[in-house]
């Protein structure tokens, strides 16, 4: 889960034509943190949300021009999108944090299943909706404030806005000192 | 608990990033790496099957789409009812539009006084369903400018009377000076007991013998009661016997 880098133009190039290796890559580039970011949202099952958005991605990918940044918020625009309406649908808030998938039983997800119990969460479940969202795309999907705005569909000052009010609510929770 | 400087958004960003974090941050920048390992991606059997999908449809997707994120159920439901809303207005206005052209045209074919060539198209139109409008055939004596019609209503003799007989509707105007008192007199005519009676001398309200009015089946005009009057059948009629002009 990491950028493409100088390669991107290629890789997208390529993707478009439908080549496996592209798709491959950028999959691999993506898919984690989507994970991750469905997975601390709530989402039941982030493997399918994943899928899920990737498909959109692959259904629209022909005619999308940019940079990896742009591709990067494209993508978590989609993922935004798509997990607000399932929410929706179901009525529900996104508070809860769904604990990853037992589809398969490696350490890695082991380690996943303690660590969603632990102050992190606690912490991150103190957040508004809003908050949480800001603070997910920062660090799990490791996008600036001008793409977070971007697939927030808001402004830069309202992204900073939030952040900071999440910064402040999780180094309270987390016990460190907060200025005021 | 002591004061702390409040960070700034470039230390915030180091301890969001993972980068060398400053004093102070080091638990944001924990809770940080926590949230960072929840991205893992899914097992080798999904991820070869999500692979394999988006490889198909990349290849199977048509050339041109939009390159902004797709939009959410409800930013599509929108978008679709803001467009159908505008549609309707314009399909509104143009409608309105027409109805407005087709009552000054029908009331001047009413007349005759159109050229022969648009005369008879408009004429064969009205007539087709039920109204009398005189053919360019019918019209070659001066006499197709005058719209009386022996079997309506016999209108006054003064022609200050303002039984709307010109095209412009003035002569029913002529009563008074406020066109009111054109209601008190001539039978069928400005009568004040005639429901919704617009003066009877109004545009589009000449006993059915004006422009507008064609033995009050015009136009908005039904038996001369005025536009919208129509002894209680159209819109904004009362149809009751209490006169009254609402002109």
């Amino acid at each position: 889960m990491s950028a493409i880098g100088p390669e991107f133009p290629q890789v997208l190039a390529a993707a478009q034509e439908g080549a496996e290796w592209a798709w491959t890559t950028l999959y691999h580039s993506l898919a984690g943190q989507l994970a991750g970011f469905a997975r601390a949202k709530g989402a039941p099952e982030p493997d399918d949300v994943v899928g899920e958005v990737l498909h959109d991605v692959a259904r629209n990918i022909q005619s999308f021009e940019g940079t990896e940044a742009n591709f990067r918020s494209w993508v978590f625009t989609i993922a935004h999108n798509r997990l607000v309406d399932q929410w929706r649908k179901a009525g529900k808030r996104q508070h809860h944090i769904s604990p990853p998938a037992g589809t398969a039983a490696s350490a890695e997800h082991e380690a996943l299943q303690v660590s969603t119990q632990g102050p992190a969460f606690r912490a991150l479940e103190s957040l508004t909706d809003a908050q949480r969202t800001v603070m997910l795309l920062r660090t799990i999907a490791d996008l600036s404030l001008e793409q977070v705005a971007e697939v927030m569909g808001t402004n830069r000052n309202s992204v900073k806005a939030l952040q900071h009010r999440a910064v402040r609510q999780l180094r309270k929770i987390l016990g460190q000192p907060v200025s005021k | 608990m002591a004061r702390t400087r409040k960070p700034n958004e470039r230390q915030i960003d180091a301890a969001l990033s993972g980068a060398p974090t400053p004093a102070g941050l080091e638990a944001l920048a924990g809770w940080a790496d926590d949230m960072r390992g929840l991205a893992a991606t899914p097992g080798s059997e999904v991820a070869t099957a999500h692979i394999a999908s988006m490889t198909s449809t990349a290849a199977a997707s048509p050339g041109v789409e939009t390159a902004v994120a797709p939009a959410s159920r409800s930013q599509r439901l929108r978008k679709r009812l803001v467009l159908s809303s505008l549609l309707s207005g314009m399909v509104a206005k143009v409608f309105a539009a027409s109805v407005a052209l087709a009552t000054v045209a029908g009331g001047v074919a009413a007349t005759g006084a159109l050229p022969d060539a648009v005369q008879d198209p408009i004429a064969g139109i009205y007539n087709s369903v039920g109204f009398d409008f005189p053919t360019s055939t019918e019209c070659d004596s001066d006499d197709c400018s005058d719209s009386e019609d022996p079997t309506q209503e016999a209108p006054t003799a003064d022609p200050n009377e303002g039984d709307g007989k010109g095209p412009d509707n003035t002569n029913g105007n002529k009563k008074g000076p406020d066109n009111t008192e054109g209601n008190k007199n001539g039978p069928g005519e400005n009568n004040p007991n005639d429901p919704g009676d617009n003066n009877g001398k109004g545009p589009g309200n000449n006993n059915g013998k004006g422009p507008g009015n064609n033995n009050g089946k015009g136009p908005g005009n039904n038996n001369g009661k005025g536009p919208g009057d129509n002894n209680g059948k159209g819109p904004g009629s009362n149809s009751r016997q209490d006169g009254g002009d609402e002109g």
